[in-house]
């Protein structure tokens, strides 16, 4: 069997790791446009705050490719995907054959069209070069501005402002991360940050970055001007599919996957921010752009590929982020719009807890402050059990797992992994 | 992989599991009368929960904490498989958290590591189910057939 990896990051390692734990004699050839390997993307803006340093943005020891007996082209893009011949083209011509392929080529930061965008100091977030780059000028930087208020940007701006940086953070929507908070949620952060310094405009917009040829301030919709140093433009991202003009693989927003990760062509697979895959929360496909998801997309694509069927179950969007000491988790849906939902909210001064459901089934949730129980309710909403019954546990901070072990016994076909079995048998010692 | 088992039936919701832990495993200096006075007070690792349920990491076979770790700081003992914290890495990120399904990883804001049970994976015997005084706790043999999958590195890094 030759195995082609494409994208050593997070969905490519994982695919490694699975691929050896079931077959460690065949080849794997792994191609990176990136030249640095096993960088963590999801702390580069630690590494900008001065967090840690460079070498601490490991996420596998740098003999992971020695280790696991993968032949590593790294700083080398792949041009083409040849389905017809199962082979890859690079940019020089030449080509490699493969039985079994993996497209993990992550995703891009999305290009906003604003005046003055090619300025020296306009930056976006997406790999070590831009972090090492946006290090470089932080000495020399008094403002820097932000724009959109994405969970990206958002961490950059965190870190310019931990190292000292006067942020200004301009958020189109009425609340910063739009996509994972409602107002209440999104108004504890915003106040935490402004109490640190972080200027959030609200319901503002760039029209124009100024500057010779460096940046020297923004405009913004309002006609203030916002002197700056630096620009981080935030404005999500889109899978990279560039490779694949001229192939029946289906791309829809990103590559469509089926429930083993293979693309609509055999023997081509997909997994982490590229796959479009089956969303447990909106009953649609879609693409899931965050760590967890690549690593468990990897492995499952992994498997498949090296003959042991898996499943993968679908994806929802969560993320987790912790800005001066207060901690926010959130998960799936959580503004809702339209008919069919259910919502339960509980505000104290530190803390906010908000499920959303759907036909008794948990969609969504925030926590704030309290986050230690977020991954059972993560759990719940992936099994799709229905909880209408326990309501009031869930919300009460009371809530733990031992509460709810009758709830995954009625449930023993989702509930069916052996940790969960193991806790409804007694010990053999205690047996006689 | 051995793991704990648990009665609930035995369970008199004593806490000398959790009192032991949080001394052997969580305090600096290992003794009770010491220990209570530490700062940061020292954080067991079992939770004695739904008043007889006492709950720890339960080293899942497919374990969402070293999925979502963004820098493979929750890893697996390599000759167990055991899930561990490698706490010099930990960036305190609550990743791990966001998806245990137990519930057990505590985000400890003192110390900005994420606290977990990893059975006692270097001692010869899991504190707690040696304390426990009526036996409601066991270390068994997980079940026949039972693997596990992620990131084991063979040298720490
Ligand atoms: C600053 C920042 C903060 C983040 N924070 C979080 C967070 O808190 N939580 C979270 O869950 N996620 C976060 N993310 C997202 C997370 O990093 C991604 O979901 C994850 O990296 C996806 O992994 P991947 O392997 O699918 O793709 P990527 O990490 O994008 O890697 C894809 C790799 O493929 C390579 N590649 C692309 N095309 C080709 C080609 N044609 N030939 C060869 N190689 C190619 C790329 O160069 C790249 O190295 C963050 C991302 C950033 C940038």
């Amino acid at each position: 069997m030759r195995y082609i990896i494409i994208g050593g990051s997070a969905a490519g390692i994982s695919a490694v790791e699975a691929i050896r734990s079931i077959d460690q004699t065949s080849s794997i050839e792994l191609f990176s446009g990136e030249g640095t390997p096993f960088y963590s993307r999801v702390l580069l803006s630690y590494y900008i705050a001065g967090a840690i340093t460079k070498e601490e943005l490991h996420f596998r020891p740098l003999e992971f490719f020695a280790d696991n007996k993968v032949n590593a082209h790294l700083g080398q893009r792949v041009s083409q995907v040849l389905p017809e011949s199962k082979s890859i083209r690079m940019g020089d011509g030449r080509e490699y054959p493969f039985d079994r392929l993996l497209i993990a080529s992550g995703s891009s930061p999305k290009i906003m069209e604003v005046p003055g965008k090619d300025k020296k100091g306009v930056v976006v977030m997406r790999n070590i070069d831009h972090a090492q780059e946006i290090v470089n000028r932080v000495e020399e930087m008094k403002t820097a501005c932000v724009l959109g208020g994405g969970l990206i940007g958002l961490r950059t701006g965190y870190a310019l402002s931990v190292r000292g940086v006067k942020v200004k953070i301009i958020v189109k929507s009425s609340h910063v991360l739009s996509q994972m908070l409602d107002q209440e949620s999104a108004e504890m952060i915003q106040g935490t940050m402004r109490q640190h310094g972080v200027d959030i405009r609200t319901g503002r917009d760039a029209v124009e970055i100024v500057g010779k040829e460096s940046v020297e301030g923004i405009i913004l919709d309002d006609g203030e001007r916002i002197n700056c140093q630096l620009v981080v433009i935030g404005k999500g991202v889109q899978p990279n599919v560039d490779f694949l003009s001229s192939t029946q693989i289906k791309v829809n927003e990103g590559i469509v996957a089926d429930e083993t990760m293979m693309t609509s062509v055999p023997d081509i697979y997909v997994a982490g921010d590229v796959a479009e895959t089956y969303d447990l929360t909106t009953g649609r496909t879609s693409v899931n752009a965050i760590w967890p998801c690549a690593f468990e997309q990897g492995r499952v694509a992994g498997l498949n590929m090296a003959g042991k069927k898996a499943k993968y179950e679908g994806s929802f969007r969560m993320n987790s982020l912790d800005f001066y000491g207060l901690p926010v988790i959130s998960m799936g849906i959580t503004r809702i719009d339209g008919n069919g939902f259910q919502q339960f909210q509980k505000k104290t001064e530190n803390t906010y807890r908000k499920l959303v459901l759907r036909d008794g089934r948990i969609v969504g949730a925030i926590l704030v402050g309290q986050v230690q129980k977020a991954g059972i309710l993560a759990t719940l909403l992936k099994k799709r059990v229905n909880v209408s019954d326990i309501i009031p546990l869930l919300m009460s901070h009371r809530l733990n797992f031992a509460e709810l072990l009758p709830l995954t016994q009625q449930n023993r076909e989702r509930f069916n992994e052996v940790e969960y079995r193991e806790l409804s048998q007694r010990p053999l010692a205690s047996r006689r | 992989m051995k793991v704990i088992k648990v009665d609930p039936e035995k369970c008199t919701q004593c806490h000398t599991c959790d009192l032991w832990c949080g001394i052997e495993i969580g305090s600096e200096k290992k003794e009770l009368n010491n220990a209570i006075h530490e700062k940061p007070q020292p954080v067991p690792r079992v939770y004695v929960e739904g008043n007889n349920f006492p709950l720890h990491c339960r080293h899942c076979e497919v374990a969402p904490c070293i999925d979502a770790c963004p820098n493979g700081t929750m890893r697996r003992d390599p000759a167990t498989g055991l899930v561990y914290v490698y706490e010099p890495t930990c960036i305190a990120c609550w990743m791990c958290v966001m998806v245990c399904p137990f519930g057990i990883i505590a985000p400890s804001p003192s110390i900005h590591v994420a606290v977990k049970c990893d059975r006692c994976r270097n001692m010869e015997y899991p504190i707690c189910v040696d304390v426990c005084p009526t036996k409601a706790l066991a270390l068994e043999e997980r079940e026949e057939g039972a693997t596990w999958y992620g990131y084991a590195p063979k040298r720490s890094y």
